[in-house]
């Protein structure tokens, strides 16, 4: 097979005429206007790419600053109203008894007493019965401890605390929790238990918090805050307390909810 | 054998070279020397494989257009400059090639061919001269380019290895064998 056109005795091309065909200037334009533009160039590209990503993350970075300094902001605010509102509850409270306890107290006392009130209808006879009135209305629980009634109602509820049912929201006693299984559920312990109140204890930026609930719905402020939070964390629900329909009180084991939000 | 005075240059000229190569590498005017004493070497190295003269007068520019691009690339390693530019004159003839804009030529003078019939020990006639450039043109590009180089344009085997990028020694070794092969199939046509 032939490959190559083959060519003899082909006239010489003469040095002269060679150097006559010599334009370096267009062989310069012919660079020059080869050139790639600047935009063409890595250099362009890298500084370009660099100063973009610099200037995404310095937003972001902004961005979220500013939320969380806001959060902050308002979390102190309330943070300080609530302490306000206590104070003026404390000051009332100290008028009115002489006497000052903190919310959660006061629920946990309140619970006792309806209790108390119950088994002593049944129990006494109406005629022994001490007038409500008698009873301060407010009584921290460190007192109500002192008084052998209380004492004895403190042992029954122990001794019921060792029930097996585990106490559940939307059917979940332990682990992962969406957030709307758990925003839309009830602390739930079986059938004719009746969950008096619990305590609730989260993460917020300020630090754990620990609240205790009267019910078995979860209030709509924690709801909130925790939604503004937006934050997957393990939330511990304690104390969980019940009655059945004679009003006898039974404590429940804790749960721990790892709650998702996505 | 002649010996081409342009590739073999004493030290003081690969100095001054060298230093022309420095300045260009800062600004592509200072390209003009190198460019006004390779033109017409790399002209002839492109013309010889070529049939069109405009078209080896384009791709010559084109040689030295890539060198200047290119120019940043290039390190000293005790090669001549000009090899590098053979190098660069390679590819851009064979990308001609591919392109189709010209046809892979082979340019003899006809003592050549007589030199070669006399290398093969066979008869000076007119139909050996046929024979010879009928298997000439059946040579594979890779031994036609080392006869080329060797018997054609009479260079060194060392400038040869330079330009191919393979030793002295392996550019002997190869020319042997290229004009061995051509020899076999000149022989065994004339039988």
């Amino acid at each position: 097979m032939k490959h190559f056109k083959i060519n003899v005795g082909r006239r010489r091309l003469s040095s002269e005429y060679i150097q006559a065909k010599q334009n370096f200037d267009s062989v310069l334009k012919g660079v020059r206007s080869s050139q790639p533009g600047i935009w063409k160039s890595p250099w362009f590209y890298g500084v370009v790419g660099m100063t973009s990503m610099a200037a995404i993350v310095g937003y972001y970075f902004y961005q979220t600053q500013n939320q969380i300094n806001e959060t902050i902001i308002t979390q102190n605010n309330s943070a300080k109203e609530e302490v306000k509102q206590n104070l003026a509850t404390l000051a009332v409270n100290v008028s009115n008894t002489q006497v000052g306890y903190a919310s959660g107290e006061i629920a946990h006392f309140e619970l006792k007493m309806e209790a108390k009130e119950k088994r002593q209808e049944k129990r006494v006879p109406e005629t022994e019965a001490a007038p409500r009135e008698e009873v301060p209305v407010l009584i921290p629980v460190q007192q109500v401890a002192d008084v052998p009634v209380e004492t004895e109602k403190k042992v029954d509820v122990k001794k019921k605390a060792v029930r097996n049912s585990l106490p559940s929201i939307s059917g979940v006693y332990n682990g992962d929790i969406s957030w709307e299984n758990f925003k839309n559920g009830e602390v739930f312990v079986g059938e004719g238990l009746d969950v008096r109140q619990f305590s609730i204890q989260y993460t917020t930026r300020l630090g754990d918090k620990t609240i205790s609930v009267k019910g078995s719905r979860i209030p709509d402020e924690i709801v909130s805050e925790l939604e503004n939070l937006g934050l997957n964390q393990t939330i511990f629900i304690t104390n969980v307390i019940a009655g059945d329909e004679t009003g006898e009180l039974m404590r429940f084991v804790s749960m721990d909810l790892n709650l998702k939000f996505k | 054998m002649s010996v081409n005075p342009l590739y073999h240059q004493t030290s003081s000229r690969m100095l001054e070279e060298l230093e022309w190569i420095q300045r260009a590498k800062a600004d592509p005017e200072h390209f003009a020397p190198l460019y006004r004493k390779y033109h017409e070497q790399i002209f002839r190295y492109v013309y010889q494989r070529m049939d069109d003269e405009e078209m080896a007068f384009d791709v010559t520019s084109q040689v030295f257009m890539k060198a200047i691009k290119n120019l940043h690339k290039y390190e000293f390693r005790g090669v001549p400059f000009v090899s590098w530019l053979y190098r660069i004159a390679k590819s851009e003839l064979y990308q001609a090639f591919r392109d189709n804009k010209a046809d892979r030529t082979v340019n003899i003078d006809s003592i050549q061919v007589t030199e070669m019939i006399e290398e093969f020990e066979q008869d000076e006639s007119e139909e050996n001269k046929q024979r010879l450039l009928v298997c000439l043109s059946r040579m594979k590009e890779e031994d036609m380019q080392l006869l080329e180089l060797r018997f054609f344009e009479k260079r060194s085997f060392k400038e040869i290895g330079e330009v191919l990028e393979i030793t002295e020694n392996n550019a002997k070794v190869k020319c042997f064998r290229a004009l061995e092969k051509l020899k076999k199939l000149f022989i065994n046509r004339n039988e």
